[in-house]
């Protein structure tokens, strides 16, 4: 009997994961925009937070999580190594690791932590991360065997970042698209098989931002926030098909571009770049850009933009405040400012808000037009918690500089 | 008797402009706008008298002799608008081609100009972004001399200053910069110290030991150079992560209060043995640290906004450097302070004006008001009972009476 349970419990769960969006296969989440299908998530958290289903020490960095049914995929940094690493959802033990020197360049400033900073992302059987010095590996996803691996710096004169290097990488068809900044590959394919260069085009400079893929009235096109624009290519060619101007200072264009209904894409940066709002329209093979607004009220440093409804929520601002602020996205006038977290990167899911602020606390909250509203919180990690949660089903995975750690949200 | 000539000093005071505002931080330079008439109580929202597009740039108001001045940018022109109080509307308006290319790193800082004008014996005298320094006729417009010192950094920032008719000015680059006094009726150069380059601190002029000296952060130091002939009279090295030294210094007695990021706020005494001059720290607060903050100071108490806890007003001891209190962290990201009559105002660059009341005992707040819609890096100026707020292209003034 017990038995039988176990094999009903499993195929319960093969059921749900199979419902596909469940996953948390790379940064941002199934649709790269903090959101998860997710459903059965509690309404509050006891005082001591939800259930922890296990803590594990882990190193330095500020690389997400990925999750892919049993086994979760993040990196940190050990010494002046960088690991990859898998490990068990079920228990948070190491599966496999694979670690690549990851000594500091001259003239690389890591005093805001030394990385790494883009997440893994899981695609086939294999894993594809990148670590401060802009090397992507292509590791088989069982055994963390490395299949192939490019330096971006060293190989193709990628943009230096001083900060390291921090695109999150995203799968297109066979291809893994990179930003790698500078003259004629400013935007790079590789094969995901044999990591052969399918293409690079563009010759803008590299931002730490990731990609997105979007569809803008039945045409594929892949958004990138480079160092002074947001740029607009064929996925297939890397050709351009439109760009627009998004300056910082510092080309610090950070935030995942995130591209919502009604064909509106949002990009948002500090360093004085402020958040613009950018309608698109395809018309006979060609993409109008229409601005619909910018302001300077809208400041995303290292954290996200969600958007539900018709609300644009991100936390605004450089090293100050930074409080969460909710915008019209039909206008860009600011509905309200909430002080009730700081500096946070958040997913939504069943109607909640899960922040983790750069304090090191997890909130559960619900957001409106008319405002915010914290239903649970509570300190669990350390300053500063910068890593975007993820949510795979109904288990959260957070970390900061020091620990990783699984929770139950029913 | 007496208290007619009491009365009577205080109409030739109030003509001669104890309201005036001539240049950074106020009539001395400080941050202090004693003449500001407080209203009974602060409203719940300020009355806006008028609001005037007037061009690009973070360059702050000033106020001298029954005029508004502004110095902006538009295109590739820099232009000084002289404005009626009252009114907003344009007295006279000199422009002239000041073409600059921003450093890639500071273009989303945009081109305006970012030093504050001075105004002195009917001259008024400004310094661009791109390092050229003008002098104007205050009343007419009527261009006096001009200079091009070539740019600096993100921009040129430091703010001249008028002393005894000289025109003191840090200009030039690392490579050739020169902390330079110039005739102001001429613009003939009177002496220059080329011992560092410019940072995009201003300097104050204040008496030490007998002696006027000319105080400021240079590029890798804090200097005190004579007044009247330029000579260098100490020196501390003072170096702030990518060399980003910007804050005005304060003077408490003989004690000078300075600070960068990433320091910790200090005390230093500066003192003259014969001609031999010395500077000791005589105390260091960790607590604090200020970045684009300059403190001000009111008879004993030393109010700021530090670069902690992700940002955070402090009131201190000036003579010792004890704290007295801290506000929750995380009020802004920065705030540019005034302190008027029995408040401070803070402008944060969120365009939010804050009033506190100048309290030892703790941060105090009246009032919160939103002030533009643009990012607001240019101090407040108090006039009269007004406050003049610059944001990233428009000057309006805001009545809380």
């Amino acid at each position: 009997m017990k038995h039988g349970m176990g094999w009903f419990a499993a195929l319960l769960a093969c059921a749900t994961l199979h419902g596909a969006t469940l996953e948390w296969p790379q940064f941002a989440g199934p649709h790269r925009n903090f959101t998860s299908d997710a459903t059965g998530l509690a309404n509050s958290w006891p005082p001591a937070g939800p259930k922890k289903l296990w803590s594990r020490d882990l190193g330095e960095g500020y690389s997400g999580i990925a999750v892919d049914g049993a086994v979760l995929y993040t990196m940190y940094r050990r010494g002046s190594d960088e690991v990859t690493m898998a490990a068990s959802t079920a228990t948070g033990k190491t599966i496999w690791e694979h670690a690549e020197d990851a000594g500091f360049r001259s003239g690389m400033a890591m005093e805001n932590g030394p990385g790494p900073h883009a997440t893994p992302l899981v695609t086939g059987d294999s894993v594809f991360a990148v670590g401060i010095l802009a090397r992507l590996l292509c590791l088989d996803k069982k055994t963390g065997k490395v299949t192939w691996s490019h330096d971006l710096w060293r190989e193709f004169h990628g943009t230096p970042m001083d900060r390291g290097y921090s695109g999150s990488p995203i799968a297109w068809k066979g291809t893994v698209i990179m930003k790698v900044g500078g003259a004629g590959h400013a935007l790079m394919a590789f094969d995901q098989k044999d990591g052969k260069v399918v293409w690079q085009k563009q010759d803008f400079a590299n931002s730490p931002s990731s990609p997105v893929p979007i569809n803008v009235d039945g045409q594929d096109q892949l958004v990138a926030a480079m160092g002074d624009e947001i740029a607009g290519i064929n996925p297939d060619t890397g050709d351009l098909l439109w760009k627009h101007p998004h300056a910082t200072s510092w080309n610090l264009n950070i935030a995942l571009p995130l591209w919502t209904a009604g064909n509106l894409l949002f990009v948002s940066s500090a360093y004085n770049g402020g958040c613009v709002a950018l309608q698109l329209h395809v018309t006979n093979g060609k993409t109008q850009v229409r601005e619909l607004w910018q302001t300077h009220r809208m400041r995303v440093h290292i954290g996200n933009l969600l958007r539900i409804g018709d609300t644009l929520y991100g936390s605004s601002g450089d090293f100050g405040p930074a409080p969460l602020t909710a915008i019209d996205v039909k206008t860009g006038n600011v509905l309200w400012q909430d002080r009730s977290f700081p500096k946070a990167t958040f997913l939504y899911a069943d109607g909640k808000l899960i922040a983790v602020d750069e304090d090191g606390n997890l909130s559960l909250a619900t957001v409106s037009p008319a405002g915010l509203k914290v239903l649970s919180r509570v300190a669990l990690l350390h300053s500063n918690a910068w890593t975007a949660p993820a949510l795979a089903g109904t288990a959260l995975y957070v970390r900061d500089r020091h620990s990783l750690m699984a929770l139950d949200l029913r | 008797m007496r208290y007619r000539l009491t009365l009577f000093l205080a109409v030739i005071l109030a003509a001669a402009g104890a309201e005036d505002w001539p240049q950074w931080r106020g009539p001395h330079r400080d941050g202090v706008a004693a003449g500001f008439r407080e209203p009974k109580a602060w409203p719940e929202k300020l009355t806006l008298k008028w609001k005037v597009a007037v061009g690009e740039g973070y360059s702050s108001p000033v106020v001298a002799g029954g005029m508004i001045y502004i110095h902006t940018r538009r295109g590739e022109q820099e232009i000084v608008t002289a404005l009626l109080p009252d009114t907003g509307q344009t007295i006279w308006q000199q422009s002239y081609a000041a073409p600059y290319t921003v450093n890639p790193a500071a273009a989303s800082h945009g081109k305006g100009v970012k030093s504050t004008p001075a105004v002195a014996d009917g001259r008024i005298f400004t310094l661009g972004i791109s390092g050229i320094l003008s002098c104007f006729d205050a009343k007419t417009g009527k261009p006096q001399w001009r200079k091009d010192f070539g740019p600096f950094g993100y921009g040129v920032a430091t703010s001249p200053l008028v002393d005894r008719g000289l025109l003191i000015a840090y200009v030039g680059n690392d490579a050739h910069g020169a902390l330079t006094a110039f005739d102001a009726a001429t613009g003939a150069e009177k002496w220059s110290w080329k011992g560092d380059g410019p940072a995009y601190a201003s300097p104050i002029v204040v008496e030490i030991a007998g002696t006027r000296q000319v105080v400021t952060q240079s590029r890798r130091n804090i200097i005190g150079v004579s007044a009247d002939h330029g000579e260098l009279l100490w020196q501390i090295p003072f170096k702030t992560v990518y060399e980003q030294n910007i804050v005005t210094p304060v003077l408490y007695r003989d004690t000078l209060i300075v600070s960068g990021t990433g320091d910790p706020i200090m005390g230093v005494k500066v003192s003259r043995h014969g001609a031999q001059w010395t500077t000791e720290t005589a105390w260091q607060n960790k607590d604090f640290s200020l970045y684009m903050s300059s403190p001000v100071l009111n008879g004993d108490l030393l109010f700021g906004f530090s670069e902690r806890k992700h940002g955070q007003y402090f009131c201190l001891r000036p003579a010792d450097g004890t704290t007295l209190w801290a506000s929750e962290g995380r009020q802004a990201d920065s705030a540019a302070i005034v302190a008027a009559s029995s408040v401070w105002l803070m402008l944060t660059p969120d365009a939010n004006l804050t009033v506190a009341r100048q309290n030892e005992k703790a941060f105090e707040t009246l009032r919160t008001y939103s002030v533009a819609d643009s990012p607001t890096w240019a101090h407040p100026v108090i006039m009269g009972h007004g406050i003049l707020i610059k944001d990233a292209t428009n000057l309006a003034l805001w009545d809380p009476s």
